[in-house]
């Protein structure tokens, strides 16, 4: 499958949201949660809590309650894993089953370069594995060079994709496997990790640049999903 | 006939109790010595039916801003409390209808409507001066 079929299966997976809150402030924040492959609905509370909250349903099935600061919280870039967080954090681990570790956003440019900082940054403490990055720009590429090169001397086999007529030098002389990309690759920022043992480590950031400078696409801790990345790239 | 009212509480009763079908007093009471019970009251909109899937979510969700997230089974729990415990006892006490799955308020009387805004209105003071 396609990166473009992979970001469409996901986006149809939709959870639905209710946000209950006591005042108007609630529907701002819907509208936040509304950028999130979830369906919003909103609903004024009766005066029994201050505090907003939401419910979380697939398919008409209740899965979840939680604060609507919890889930902002929660949502807010780059997402971590359960085993990451600290004590004060590990409740969020109800929030994290019940989005599927599978979060479809649109973010802008910074905040998808903290999200990419975040899947290297973890790639780089596993030390070995797969990992293949594509970058749109060549600007993207160059600030990022001397991690790829740092990336590619530890065990982790490491492939860069590059618009055509990039100059890789910089990236010559060490491991990495230089890929010139054509086509509906080249349509993607992306970084698919995979850390050759347990899977634990494996994740991946396919997002798609959208007409307004910003960025749609899904980020996943989700082992089969990232397989599935894998395979549209090998 | 004219109403007293009580000069301490505020509450009204007209002069013919007895043509006014109120519930009694212990059942009144006993639904309201639960917390639980009060909330469930208080989140009740006061003109229209609710599901009991729809009250089940907001009392989860009402107390998961104190407890933190909480997910199906405990969602099931408070489902299974309200049917087998509390909506048969406020149902007994004339404070709520529950039918095919669709709980309402009662019509109070009066007095008993404002017992129960008392009760809210004591359970909020008191919420509001606990340490968070």
């Amino acid at each position: 499958m396609s990166f473009g079929g992979i970001l469409a299966d996901v986006a149809d997976r939709e959870k639905q949201v209710v946000v209950y809150a006591p005042d108007d402030t609630g529907s701002e924040l819907a509208d936040v949660l509304a950028t999130r492959n979830l369906a919003v609905d909103h609903r004024q509370l009766p005066a029994i809590s201050s505090e907003a909250f939401v419910i979380i349903r697939d398919g008409g099935e209740f899965q979840g309650a939680l604060s609507l600061a919890d889930l902002l919280a929660f949502l807010t870039p780059p997402i971590r894993r359960p085993e990451d967080l600290d004590s004060l954090a590990r409740k969020h681990r109800v929030i994290y089953e019940l989005l599927d570790d599978t979060v479809f956003v649109t973010l802008d440019r910074r905040q998808l370069l903290a999200t990419s900082r975040e899947l290297e940054d973890r790639a780089w403490r596993t030390g070995h594995g797969r990992l293949h990055a594509g970058f749109q720009r060549a600007d993207a590429f160059e600030a990022q060079t001397s991690v790829y090169r740092e990336l590619a001397a530890t065990d982790i086999d490491v492939h860069v994709y590059v618009p055509g007529g990039v100059s890789t030098d910089a990236l010559a002389d060490s491991p990495v496997t230089l890929h010139t990309r054509d086509g509906d690759l080249g349509r993607y920022w992306f970084i698919l990790f995979d850390d050759g043992e347990s899977g634990a480590q494996n994740c991946a950031l396919i997002a798609r640049e959208t007409e307004d400078g910003r960025y749609q696409g899904l980020w996943t801790y989700n082992e089969e999903l990232v397989d599935e990345a894998f395979r549209a790239v090998e | 006939m004219t109403a007293h009212e009580n000069e301490t509480t505020g509450l009204e009763f007209p002069a013919g109790a007895s043509e006014v079908d109120y519930p009694p007093p212990d059942g009144v009471f006993k639904a309201l010595a639960s917390s639980k019970r009060r909330r469930l009251l208080a989140a009740l909109p006061s003109h229209s039916a609710m599901t009991l899937d729809d009250l089940t979510d907001i009392l989860v969700g009402w107390q998961s801003t104190a407890d933190g997230p909480a997910g199906p089974d405990e969602w099931a729990k408070v489902k299974i409390e309200l049917v087998h415990a509390h909506l048969p006892l406020l149902a007994d006490a004339g404070l709520v209808t529950y039918e095919d799955e669709e709980v309402a308020r009662a019509e109070y009387p009066e007095p008993v409507e404002e017992l129960v805004a008392f009760a809210g209105e004591y359970d909020d003071a008191i919420a509001a001066d606990e340490p968070r």
